[in-house]
């Protein structure tokens, strides 16, 4: 597993290929391992800001997001595919889908250590600890999107030599980057409140809200705070 | 399987070999100049008889130290040695920044100073050797800890020469002047990040003028050096305190820079 992600972190067009290509047995399988390993090392540096039982459940949880967004959205990418007439099959398009998700999740395990020294020891209850966790995590995300997107437009080349696959890659992400951010929003709350930490599970309230209108919401606040709005 | 990851072959100057059947370029690009430093690095030798003989290494012969950990010799002896010199030498220098407090407070530093230093090397590992990775370094787990190290190792040393100083500095300041000696060992420490830094940050470019390729790249190092600098920095804030007296953990949560901008 170490060594088909070493690959595709310094060279995502090799590794993908190799993957692609069948060139190592269980491609698939051993990105989704790095994946989940990422995505759970990731989820424990979050929960270690409320700590307790906190830490499990979004250990748990992050792998579910990330793994459930690739599901939801993979019809649609695929889709994509169809429309781009790309000469993918269903199982290169996951292949290339979870290749993504074992860099993101990589990068992320990668900055854990550090993200969990910091959450462990902010004050708390504060809003401003919460609040800078918050910027630290969205900081690292998008960095780690970016090499994640970077990881699929190689894997896009690999499988698909010689034709133009910009607004597939483009298409892919701001479809993952729509469905992750609800999903991240029901499956709330990740760094814990500060404010309480009891509630570490949301169930209770049924997997409601929406991330975009409470975006709105808060938006409209701060708008009326400053003054605009009445 | 060849793929691009591996290694470029390399001549006896560091100059890239033709593979079998291919012609040498018309016109390579000329090779810049080497700075003095990287010629005496040239000129260094060094063999590792054993883990304890790799601070010698680290002083006298930077640039075979450097050679070693750019083609993976000994990696294993080097780990241990560099290890083990971070150790005691942030051993020893924890003793001295608690020796101002007291018996017991230096002792509590001297299991506290260490802590700090390698566990912000543990702390910054994993992200040092996945980004290189990322922008194509050539770097294996091995090669990420040992330069990882090296920072620690070589801040070490300037600590250990450094120590009897500050050691007796600790013993005959009076109580009153806390704040000159908070100072003096802000300074030292200090100096020795700034030698561990300098330390690797050549060897990145000395692998770069050797190899032609980049063994670690240097905006990644630049950023994850910023990192490491602050995760030391709340790490120490956390389990201090180092030069006060104090409990030996409070716990106590925070973020450096408050205490920096509002010392209670």
């Amino acid at each position: 597993m170490a060594a088909l992600v070493q690959i595709l972190l310094r060279n995502p067009g090799d590794g993908l290929a190799l993957a692609l290509n069948r060139q190592v047995a269980l491609p698939r399988t051993r990105m989704l391992v790095a994946g989940l390993c990422g995505a759970m090392a990731w989820g424990a540096a979050m929960g270690s800001h409320v700590g307790r039982a906190h830490v499990w459940i979004t250990t748990i949880k992050m792998p579910l997001m990330l793994l459930g967004t690739l599901t939801l959205c993979f019809p649609l990418m695929q889709l994509t595919v169809a429309v781009a007439r790309l000469p993918l099959r269903l199982h290169q398009t996951l292949t290339i889908g979870l290749g993504g998700v074992a860099v993101f999740a990589t990068c992320l395990g990668a900055l854990a250590p550090v993200l969990a020294l910091f959450a462990a020891t902010a004050p708390i209850p504060s809003m401003a600890s919460y609040l800078n966790l918050y910027l630290l995590c969205a900081a690292c995300g998008v960095g780690a999107g970016l090499y994640s997107l970077r990881a699929l437009v190689y894997g896009l080349r690999a499988a698909a030599p010689g034709t133009k696959t910009g607004w597939v890659i483009a298409a892919w992400a701001l479809l993952y980057q729509f469905t992750g951010a609800q999903a991240a929003w029901v499956l709330r709350p990740w760094i814990g409140s500060s404010y309480g930490v009891d509630g570490y599970w949301n169930l209770q309230r049924g997997l409601s809200g929406n991330f975009y209108l409470g975006v709105g919401r808060v938006f409209l606040r701060w708008l009326a705070e400053i003054g605009v709005l009445s | 399987m060849s793929t691009r990851l591996d290694p470029p072959l390399s001549n006896d100057h560091g100059g890239p070999v033709p593979a079998q059947g291919q012609t040498c370029p018309a016109q390579p690009e000329p090779t810049p100049p080497p700075k003095a430093w990287m010629a005496r690095w040239e000129a260094d030798t060094f063999t590792p008889c054993g883990p304890l003989a790799v601070g010698g290494g680290l002083l006298r012969a930077q640039g075979a130290v450097a050679r070693d950990l750019m083609r993976d010799r000994h990696g294993r002896l080097y780990c241990l040695g560099l290890l083990a010199l971070a150790l005691f030498a942030s051993a020893l220098y924890g003793a001295i920044l608690g020796a101002f407090s007291g018996p017991q407070q230096m002792l509590f530093a001297a299991i506290k100073f260490p802590v700090v230093v390698l566990g912000a090397c543990a702390i910054c590992l994993p992200s040092f050797h996945v980004f290189n990775a990322l922008m194509g370094a050539r770097l294996n787990l091995m090669q990420s800890t040992n330069a990882v190290l090296l920072v620690a190792a070589a801040a070490g040393l300037i600590l250990l020469a450094c120590a009897p100083v500050v050691w007796f500095f600790s013993l005959s300041t009076e109580e009153g002047a806390r704040g000159f000696m908070i100072g003096l060992h802000l300074l030292t420490l200090g100096v020795a990040t700034a030698f561990g830094v300098n330390l690797i940050w050549r060897v990145q470019r000395y692998a770069r003028f050797k190899d032609q390729a980049s063994l670690m790249d240097g905006r990644v190092l630049a950023l994850w050096l910023c990192v490491f600098l602050i995760v030391a920095a709340q790490l120490a804030h956390h389990l201090g305190p180092l030069v006060n007296p104090g409990d030996f953990f409070s716990g106590q949560r925070g973020f450096f820079v408050t205490a920096l901008v509002r010392p209670d």
